[in-house]
């Protein structure tokens, strides 16, 4: 039996979803007082008009719905699949008003890539957008990118005991610290020493390559939001190439493993433990599907002939894998090279390595380590049970903080999850294909914007209205890893036909 | 640990295996005597040696392994993935005496594309093969669809408690009757009585058409075993848009539907038990898939404009999409068309259908609707748990038989081998891709080899490089197999090297 949600469940979900919008205003302020002190006041006021929307809808909601009711698992679903579409509704505000987008559903695209960290941008003209705009699109990332781990932390640590292992592979007790507020105190203090020294280095690399102190910090801060929440937008339409720079390419390959990396390996980093960084299960399945997908990007490379020396061949190829992996989505060179100059199978192995993805609670996209590495191991063990004596007791390990034997509601969420995103890159290949794109260029794109990446082929620069608003649900379905938008479809669902 | 199998383990495999080889060349009797009578004196001559090789092989691995032994699960899986690659072998000899063929690996090709009720040929002129030779291709449709070993040996006398781990290392688990031997002479009998159905309806179907009367008889029997068994040989290179028949294409139909139930269904409907089939999850889910592949690939060749009328138009679209979905690999226009004039929705609707595949324990292959069934009710019931309240207990259930609930256990299994599938399909691809085949030609061929489909977009064909034939022969073989028999000898051979004793 479906049970129709009532007043007070829709009153709770708008109050805080009212808050959650109220974040997208302060994520605005940083842009907006950079505005006015460089003088660009067109930008201060179409950010300042952003900031006005956000303030005024979490007001109404504080005025109108206000609550004092708990939150359950099924509330929490709904708000999180309704923040990512409204926030994203909201921050287009001054992208549209900064008249470098086409229509409001390009701005609205770009909002969505940068909460989503995705990555892939139909922005126009980039090159001349102003300082405080182009920082604007950088806090996105940043905003949506540290969300996101809060909020799969948050649900980790909250969901019904079997809703959590379900979808999270790791159980209550992995919690990484014990409850929420600890938790989102502990990732502001991670993330808060990695922008500053990451935005360090990124400065002295910038100064190093020739800019100015000034230009050099404003590009240091932007690509380290970029690359430490796996993000993938630049400031500037060549991507990373525009620096060529070896330098600041190698301290945004550092930001992007870390910002790949799970909060659980952070910490165990940061309690210097590593024992459990080294043992831990999920980054071994890191390790080995880099290790391997870099190998065969190289290779496919060389067989190619793409490029002439070894040199460029092993820089770009390293780092546009580790770019795709992480779901990061820097490019070093245009994207249409990935079709005329890259051969056949190194833009398949890049394929490959962003259907994978980074960990699990990390803001990186894909189907994740986790999962890959269950299904592998499930398998070992399905391959020993066959040749073992029939009386044989053949268990498999997975070592994450704890070992423990995997159990089969773990690999069947893990599974699950895996054939949803197959699904997902597939049906967004399809209409790509529906409208005249090759099969393996639609596929491209389609797993970039799916597994929240950004390196494109150059498909999205031509694509239709109807193919960017698939991109679009593709990227908000690939963050939320489904089950929250299917949370926000079964509570429509319910209103309609449950019963009271 | 892993525990190195012992001298008694190695020697009820080679038991076996001699079993099935000696049935290989009893086997090759049939094609024999029908080269006898139409006088094909040279290919007389290749049966006789093929059939001298196995039996002589065979009965020698029996004397020497001889054994009362028992199998138990890991014998029999290894014994099912060895008789698989070695009756191919045998196959082979007399297919590559015939001298249609290129190279062994071109013959042995086409006996593992039969014995997996594949389709894919590799035969050259096809057009002038000898009747007995067609034959034989056709035969190890049946004989693979029906199931290799499971024929070999129970009809061999054999007991059931020694071959039940075989029927289950064919890839075929579920049981309808008591035990293995009553269930393989239960799907004797449904196989003849739709051998003889089958084939006279063609038969008529032919003689309509203009054939002689043994000629259509010829094709009768050949069109059968490639239709029931879901196979997908032809007699002719043109396959069945040689006929021109509406006729014979409706009996196809008919026949290729037949093949992808599963035994269970056959076994209730015999039994007259109709609310089975309404109620069965993987019917439903077959015809949900069926209806939606279809309707796309109407669609598509709509949209490409690829026929002036609307009948052809569904003719060939809805034939193409069940010798698909059935993993036939029937075709009713030349390989090419697919890319030249199919547009980019049809073929990729074809793909789809063929991927998905047909019923559990048929001789259809591809993923299966009782994986695709078993993983969208498993989905559905995550939705429904995530907006239910917390306290809530959410069940969800299934029928096959019997009413029951969705556990954890065989929704693993079923995705798991789902996603091994889909790797299947890509990595083949990618071996297409390296010598140069364009992706989506490339992922159609090896789909379309791994799920033992048939149908080809023209990637594949005598001038192919090795490796991409080597490849699509190894798909075929752990396609029909389900992976776990060929897991099961990797792992015996890995035990056989590093395990202790």
């Amino acid at each position: 039996m479906l049970i129709r949600p009532s007043d007070a469940d829709l009153r709770l979900i708008a109050f805080y979803l009212g808050k959650a919008l109220l974040g997208m205003g302060i994520m605005m302020v940083p842009p907006f007082l950079l505005a006015l002190v460089l003088g660009e006041y067109d930008s201060a006021t179409a950010l300042g008009i952003g900031i006005a929307v956000a303030v005024s809808v979490w007001q109404f909601a504080q005025w109108r719905w206000h609550s004092r009711a708990a939150l359950s698992w099924s509330h929490g679903l709904v708000i999180v699949a309704a923040s990512w579409l409204f926030g994203a509704a909201i921050a287009a505000i001054p992208l549209a008003l900064s008249g470098h987008y086409a229509s409001m559903l390009d701005a609205y695209f770009d909002a969505m890539s940068g909460l989503t960290t995705s990555g892939l941008a139909v922005v126009q003209d980039l090159d001349h957008m102003s300082v405080s705009m182009n920082l604007l699109r950088h806090m996105t990332h940043f905003a949506g990118g540290q969300g996101i781990v809060i909020v799969l932390l948050t649900m980790a640590a909250s969901a019904a005991g079997d809703v959590s292992t379900l979808y999270f592979g790791e159980g209550r007790d992995e919690r990484i610290v014990p409850n929420v507020v600890a938790t989102a105190r502990f990732i502001y203090l991670v993330a808060g020493t990695w922008l500053v020294a990451g935005t360090a280095a990124l400065w002295v690399a910038s100064l190093v390559a020739g800019f100015t102190p000034l230009r050099g910090l404003f590009h240091a801060v932007s690509l380290f939001m970029a690359a430490f929440d796996t993000g993938g937008f630049a400031p500037y339409s060549p991507s990373v190439s525009y620096y060529h720079s070896a330098l600041i390419e190698s301290v945004l390959i550092v930001l992007m493993v870390a910002g790949a990396l799970s909060f659980g390996i952070h910490h165990a980093m940061w309690r210097r433990d590593p024992r459990r960084v080294w043992r831990d299960s999920e980054l071994r399945t890191l390790g080995l599907t880099t290790t391997i997908t870099i190998a065969f990007t190289v290779l496919g490379l060389a067989y190619a002939g793409t490029f002439i020396d070894v040199g460029p061949l092993m820089r770009k190829g390293v780092f546009t894998v580790i770019s795709a992996h992480t779901g990061t989505g820097f490019g070093v060179n245009a994207p249409r090279l990935f079709v005329t100059d890259w051969g056949q199978v190194a833009p398949a192995v890049v394929v490959v390595a962003m259907a994978l993805g980074g960990m699990a609670s990390s803001t990186a996209g894909g189907i994740k380590a986790v999962r890959v590495g269950l299904t592998a191991k499930s398998v070992g063990r399905d391959i020993r049970r066959a040749t073992q004596p029939d009386a044989a007791v053949v268990v498999t390990t997975w070592t994450q903080r704890h070992r423990r034997i995997v159990t089969d509601q773990q690999v069947r969420s893990a599974v699950t999850i895996l054939v949803l995103f197959l699904l997902l890159y597939i049906g967004g290949a399809v209409v790509g294909v529906y409208y005249g794109f090759p099969f393996d260029q639609a596929l491209f794109e389609s797993t970039s914007a799916a597994a929240s990446v950004g390196l494109s082929v150059g498909v999205l620069g031509e694509a239709p209205v109807v193919l960017k608003a698939v991109y679009i649900a593709q990227m908000w379905l690939g963050r939320l890893e489904f089950l929250a938008v299917f949370g926000l479809v079964g509570y429509g669902w319910a209103l309609v036909r449950g019963r009271i | 640990m892993l525990i190195r199998p012992d001298r008694d383990d190695l020697q009820v495999i080679g038991f076996y295996l001699g079993k099935v080889m000696v049935g290989v060349g009893y086997v090759l009797g049939a094609p024999m005597l029908v080269a006898a009578v139409m006088g094909d004196w040279d290919d007389l001559t290749a049966f006789l040696l093929g059939a001298g090789l196995s039996i002589s092989i065979g009965r020698l691995a029996e004397r020497r392994f001889a054994t009362t032994q028992q199998l138990d699960w890991s014998h029999g899986l290894v014994t099912a993935a060895l008789s698989w690659l070695l009756g191919a072998a045998l196959f082979a000899v007399p297919l590559d005496l015939s001298g249609h063929y290129g190279s062994y690996v071109d013959a042995y090709f086409e006996a593992m594309s039969g014995l997996t009720a594949t389709g894919l040929t590799l035969t050259q002129d096809i057009d002038h093969m000898s009747v007995s030779v067609n034959l034989l291709r056709h035969i190890t449709h049946f004989l693979g669809g029906q199931g290799i070993i499971i024929v070999m040996l129970t009809g061999l006398g054999s007991s059931s408690g020694q071959v039940s781990t075989l029927y289950v290392g064919e890839g075929r688990d579920d049981r309808i009757l008591p035990n293995v031997v009553r269930t393989a002479r239960f799907i004797y009998l449904v196989a003849s009585v739709y051998l003889v159905v089958g084939t006279i309806a063609l038969t008529l179907a032919g003689l309509v058409a203009g054939f002689s009367p043994l000629r259509s008889v010829i094709h009768g029997l050949n069109l059968f075993m490639a239709a029931f068994d879901t196979g997908g040989f032809a007699t002719n290179s043109t396959s069945i848009s040689y006929y021109h028949s509406a006729a014979i294409e409706g009996v196809l139909i008919v026949l290729m539907v037949a093949g992808a139930l599963s035994f269970l269904l056959h076994y209730e409907l015999w039994r007259g038990r109709r609310r089975e089939v309404l109620e069965n999850l993987e019917v439903r889910t077959i015809a949900v898939t069926g209806l939606i592949t279809t309707s796309l690939l109407l669609l598509g060749l709509a949209r490409a404009g690829t026929f002036t009328d609307v009948g052809s138009l569904f003719r060939k679209g809805v034939f193409s999409a069940i010798s698909a979905h059935t993993s036939t690999g029937f075709t009713v226009n030349a390989s090419r068309m697919f890319v030249t004039d199919w547009g980019r929705i049809a073929p990729a609707a074809l793909l789809m259908a063929l991927a998905l595949g047909g019923m559990a324990s048929s001789t259809a292959g591809g993923v299966k609707g009782i994986r695709v069934g078993l993983a969208a009710k498993s989905v559905s019931r995550d939705v429904r748990r995530a907006i239910q309240p917390d306290a809530a207990v959410v069940a969800v259930t299934y029928t096959q038989r019997h009413r029951r609930r969705i556990t954890d256990a065989p929704v693993r299994s079923a995705i798991t081998i789902l996603v091994l599938y889909v790797l299947l399909f890509l990595s083949g691809a990618l071996v297409g891709v390296y010598y140069g085949v364009p992706f989506e030609q490339a992922l159609f061929e090896s789909t379309s080899a791994s799920v033992n489909g048939g149908m080809s977009v023209g990637v594949l064909e005598p001038g192919t490089p090795l490796p991409m034939k080597l490849t699509y022969t190894a798909q075929m073989w752990l396609g029909r197999l389900e992976f776990m028999a060929v897991f099961a000898l990797l792992g015996y051979g890995i035990a056989l090297v590093h395990g202790r004793i």
